[in-house]
């Protein structure tokens, strides 16, 4: 029998959501991707829907992976896509101003999923934006009292966004 | 958010006709396609940050949902609550594509909100 399990995709905009869904789907992902009109953020589109993506594992399980929109503003569909998932993958930009705080904003606001889920931090633009480190966001996450695993990752690369995936799972069988 | 005064006015002047034609009418509120209110005229001013976002979530959904189901693009979404009606209509105004929501009690006739919300939308996107 085939073994379902969705998994969320979340972080701020620009740190690769959609691009990671799109690196390992096997179906055409499905995208909400609008005109980006906030100009603080130099970005051309961005989520305001969901992003839908599904893979399959090498032991037949599948995944049906969603990604979140990143803004605040868009909170009530964090609630939405909640819902059900077994774990959530959290993308942090590290080239960002304040990516500690950026972390502090995806951990409150699945709180409740991590806390009875799995989860994973992945970092992203560190090889030119190597600070804060990974220890940071260790230490950060300790003083939440959040255990989970944080690591660089290239969202671009299938492989790695696999790994994330795949690390999530090995929490969850822990 | 980079928009013209002419936008800007055109979106005001969408919002007073509507509040004016339509009975029953509680807010309107028009954004742009990723959730960033342009103009509003509500009852209350906290709702319209979480309206126009909302609306951007929902338009974006009706359209995947529209093309999914090889029927094109998405022009509105409706909701019926039991209290009212919700009605969100796609400006596609050369300038940027924006979100006209209407929010009504149930003393409002949807067709009529239909019709007056197309009306107020075709002259904005030709705005």
């Amino acid at each position: 029998m085939t073994v379902e399990h969705k998994i969320l995709f979340t972080g701020t905009m620009g740190a690769g959501k959609t691009t990671a869904i799109g690196a390992v789907s096997e179906i055409p992902p499905v995208s909400t991707d609008v005109r980006n009109s906030d100009t603080s953020v130099a970005k051309a589109t961005t989520t305001v829907g969901l992003d839908y993506g599904e893979l399959t594992l090498d032991n037949g399980d599948k995944l049906r992976l969603y990604g979140t929109p990143g803004q605040m503003r868009f909170d009530f569909m964090w609630r939405i896509l909640a819902r059900g998932a077994l774990g959530v993958v959290i993308l942090v930009d590290n080239s960002r101003p304040d990516p500690l705080a950026d972390l502090d904003i995806y951990l409150d606001g699945f709180a409740e999923l991590i806390a009875q889920t799995a989860c994973v931090v992945a970092v992203g633009r560190m090889e030119k934006h190597p600070n804060p480190g990974l220890d940071a966001y260790a230490k950060r996450m300790e003083d939440k009292g959040v255990v989970c695993p944080v690591l660089a990752a290239n969202v671009t690369d299938a492989r790695q966004v696999v790994q994330l995936l795949e690390l999530l799972l090995l929490q969850l069988e822990a | 958010m980079n928009t013209t005064p002419r936008l800007r006015l055109a979106a005001e002047s969408a919002i007073d006709t509507l509040m004016r034609e339509i009975k029953g009418v509680k807010a309107v509120v028009i954004s742009t396609e990723d959730g960033l209110e342009l103009a509003a005229r509500v009852e209350n001013t906290a709702q319209v940050a979480r309206l126009s976002a909302i609306a951007s979530s929902l338009a974006a959904l009706g359209a995947v949902a529209g093309e999914e189901s090889q029927l094109g693009q998405c022009d509105n979404v409706a909701i019926e609550a039991t209290h009212g009606h919700i009605l969100m209509l796609q400006a596609r105004h050369p300038e940027m594509t924006l979100i006209v929501s209407v929010v009504t009690s149930r003393e409002a006739i949807i067709g009529q909100v239909l019709y007056f919300a197309k009306q107020a939308t075709l002259l904005l996107q030709q705005a």
